[in-house]
């Protein structure tokens, strides 16, 4: 019997880039797993939002292309090269900002201190409406919420298991993400996701029918847009400073101490590589231009 | 240990084992006795080891299935092999032949397992002597272990077993038409009688009327065969008690005959006028005639758009030429092949020729004078025209070793309004 086809996730950005743990594939041809934090395994996803921004980083003949698409509660980063064929020939005819639909497959990148980030490979992009992208918001919320459902009533269980789950009424596959949340990523705060999918219900509600810039911002709390820590992060790297440049290791260090997030620290220097303001001349050093 | 203990088990001995030598059966014999084992214990070791199958030691005489408690060893029993499969299984250490399959008796119908390579064969009758007992999911089973002895059963035995008149194996179970699944012997369900085609077929008992048709409740469509006219109508909703499940290309099938009953219920109805909706998940699990999935259309598969058929058996020609009849000038075609997706599963999906005429908004004909030259202009056509749509799609599911594949026989945008939605799953949200 073959292998059922892998089936596209419906996921929200918040969830997916929470993600730190991948099920590795042993066998050959065996598909990977990014595990997110409410216990999904996702190897395919469809997602819809707005393209924000596409730059090449690669060269005329053989493009690489990294665009940013906005959903209701975060960013999916994207890379699109030769292996991407259909996006790559849809991508640079399209101008953020447009609503966009992407189907991908998971791809995931550890860096050398063990810290874990997630990003799409997508395997068609399209054009959607404001509707699509409604009915998109809407069974993405509930396929979440199951899974949230499940792993709020596991997080309170003293011994969480699948089978009680289910007898609360949990769907198998839910109760099943539920326990497998629990053993890999511990008891978390789980507001932030309630509250994401509460200000992606809004959206639609709001924005319905409306055209998405015109529509209001997704409502406090689902996504917050924080202050712009470009100029300290700046000032970080320029202070880690040697001749050579600043390694990696150190601006993460720093910025620990200031108390910035790593994941805004993470966008802020992809800006700066995108403007660029500063490049990276190894793997792993920054240099100020 | 003298010579005349010793020479009565040689010669039973000798009767189970009439090919080997007295002398050594006798130092055999006595090479155990010398280790104090009991003649008798050291007999039965011996013929292990010739390969000799005995019964158990403790046989409780015959047994007829009804009478079967459950946890017994040693039960002779006389029955007729209905169903008898063979299969490959792997254990821990090394693969092992796995035999399987149904027996009865004038009492009932039980199930038969060995591990042990008893081959029953369907439709001969045996006798089985140190079977044991054991409870399998609930059910009683025989299990035909090392201390099994099976044996032909002489003509004429069981000859007035008519299995027709049996209960069905197993213990009835009541079950929504959805989770029907192929392979289930007895279950019980109701429905609504949706269509009925009553049809006269030749047995072997002569001339009989069945129905064909299509039962329904709120979950799901499901087609049935009633080998027995049963008088029911379309319209009736009925109750089948005793009816079992076949496949029909990945499709459970009901099916009952006159060991059913059938009862129809006046005083109940379902709501059959929406075609049910279900999960691509549930899709992938087991197939379903008649049904509804919603989903986004994520890839256009290769071998869409204009292909040319066989003219003596409708394959589709690669290069011009049949795998079977050879090159041939082949009948122009149109169809799409797609994969639809709702984020809980996945399935293909063929769009027959309207289909796609419909989504092109063309016919074959105009197709053939457009895109005459370039057959991938066709193809970015229709990526471009279903690629990420939202579509309802309604037709069969069919499941085989490639995964579930529908046929659509009618195709919709998806316009359910995800604002009323939206607004019931926030509302929902806010009550703690």
């Amino acid at each position: 019997m073959a292998r059922n086809r892998e089936v596209a996730k419906r996921v929200f950005a918040i969830e997916y880039n929470r993600s730190a743990h991948e099920d590795k594939a042993t066998e050959e041809n065996a598909p990977n797993y990014v595990i997110s934090p409410l216990g999904d395994p996702v190897n395919r996803l469809y997602f819809v939002g707005v393209l924000m921004s596409k730059v090449n980083n690669g060269s005329e003949e053989s493009p690489l292309y990294r665009a940013e698409v906005r959903d209701p509660t975060g960013t999916f980063y994207l890379y699109v090269g030769q292996y991407q064929p259909q996006p790559l020939s849809v991508l640079p005819t399209l101008e953020p900002p447009t609503l966009l639909g992407v189907v991908g497959k998971v791809r995931t990148f550890t860096k050398d201190d063990g810290s874990f980030y997630v990003s799409i490979k997508p395997e068609v992009i399209f054009p959607v409406d404001i509707p699509q992208r409604d009915r998109w918001i809407v069974s993405t919320s509930r396929l979440t919420l199951e899974k949230l459902k499940a792993l709020e009533d596991a997080q309170v269980m003293n011994e969480p298991a699948v089978g009680p789950l289910m007898d609360k009424g949990h769907l198998r596959r839910s109760a099943e993400s539920a326990v497998n949340a629990l053993s890999l990523y511990g008891k978390q705060d789980l507001m932030q996701f309630r509250e994401a999918i509460r200000g992606a219900l809004g959206l639609a509600i709001e924005g319905g029918g409306r055209p998405l810039l015109e529509a209001p911002p997704p409502p406090k709390g689902a996504s917050p847009r924080p202050p712009d820590i470009r100029d300290d992060v700046l000032r970080l790297i320029k202070e880690c400073s040697s001749e050579k440049g600043a390694l990696y290791r150190d601006i993460i260090t720093r910025c620990d101490q200031k108390g910035i997030d790593r994941i805004r620290l993470e966008e802020t220097i992809q800006e700066l590589l995108d403007e660029g303001t500063i490049y990276e001349p190894t793997i792993g050093l920054i240099k100020v231009i | 240990m003298t010579e005349e203990q010793i020479a009565p088990i040689v010669k039973e001995l000798k009767e189970a084992l009439p090919e080997a030598d007295e002398e050594e059966l006798s130092r055999e014999l006595s090479r155990y006795i010398r280790f104090g084992i009991v003649p008798q214990e050291a007999k039965k070791a011996i013929l292990r080891k010739m390969g000799v199958r005995e019964p158990s030691r403790t046989s409780i005489g015959h047994r007829s299935l009804s009478e079967l408690q459950g946890n017994e060893i040693g039960v002779e029993v006389t029955v007729k092999c209905l169903s008898s499969n063979q299969r490959l299984q792997m254990t821990q250490n090394d693969e092992r032949t796995l035999s399987t399959g149904l027996v009865a008796d004038e009492t009932m119908i039980r199930r038969f397992v060995s591990w042990e390579g008893h081959a029953l064969e369907k439709a001969k009758c045996y006798t089985i002597k140190g079977a044991s007992v054991r409870t399998f999911r609930g059910e009683l089973e025989l299990n035909l272990g090392s201390y099994a002895v099976v044996e032909e059963a002489p003509e004429g035995t069981l000859s007035g077993l008519d299995v027709s008149k049996l209960p069905r194996y197993g213990a009835l179970v009541e079950l929504s038409l959805r989770d029907l699944r192929t392979g289930q012997g007895n279950v019980s369900v109701k429905g609504k009688v949706l269509s009925a085609e009553k049809r006269q077929i030749e047995t072997e008992k002569g001339a009989k009327r069945i129905v064909d048709g299509m039962l329904a409740d709120e979950t799901k469509r499901v087609r049935f065969t009633s080998w027995h006219d049963f008088g029911f109508e379309v319209g009736d909703v009925i109750a089948v008690k005793g009816a079992y499940v076949k496949d029909w290309r990945g499709i459970p099938q009901l099916n009952f005959d006159e060991r059913a009953e059938v009862e129809k219920l006046p005083e109940v109805d379902f709501d059959v006028m929406r075609t049910p909706r279900l999960a691509a998940e549930e899709l992938q699990q087991s197939g379903a005639s008649d049904v509804e999935v919603a989903g986004t259309v994520i890839e256009i598969r290769d071998g869409s758009g204009l292909i040319f058929r066989c003219p003596s058996c409708n394959r589709a020609l690669a290069g011009g030429n049949c795998t079977v009849h050879g090159p041939q000038d082949g009948i122009v075609d149109l169809r799409t092949k797609i994969i639809i997706d709702d984020g809980t599963g996945a399935l293909s999906a063929i769009l027959n020729t309207e289909l796609t005429e419909q989504v092109l908004g063309m016919s074959v004909k105009e197709c053939e004078t457009k895109f005459c030259d370039s057959e991938a202009n066709l193809v970015d056509h229709l990526v471009k025209k279903l690629l990420g749509r939202d579509l309802v799609l309604r037709g069969n599911v069919m499941k085989d070793e490639f995964g579930p594949n529908m046929l659509p026989a009618k195709l919709e945008d998806d316009i359910t309004d995800p604002l009323e939605e939206a607004k019931k799953m926030l509302s929902l949200m806010e009550v703690p």
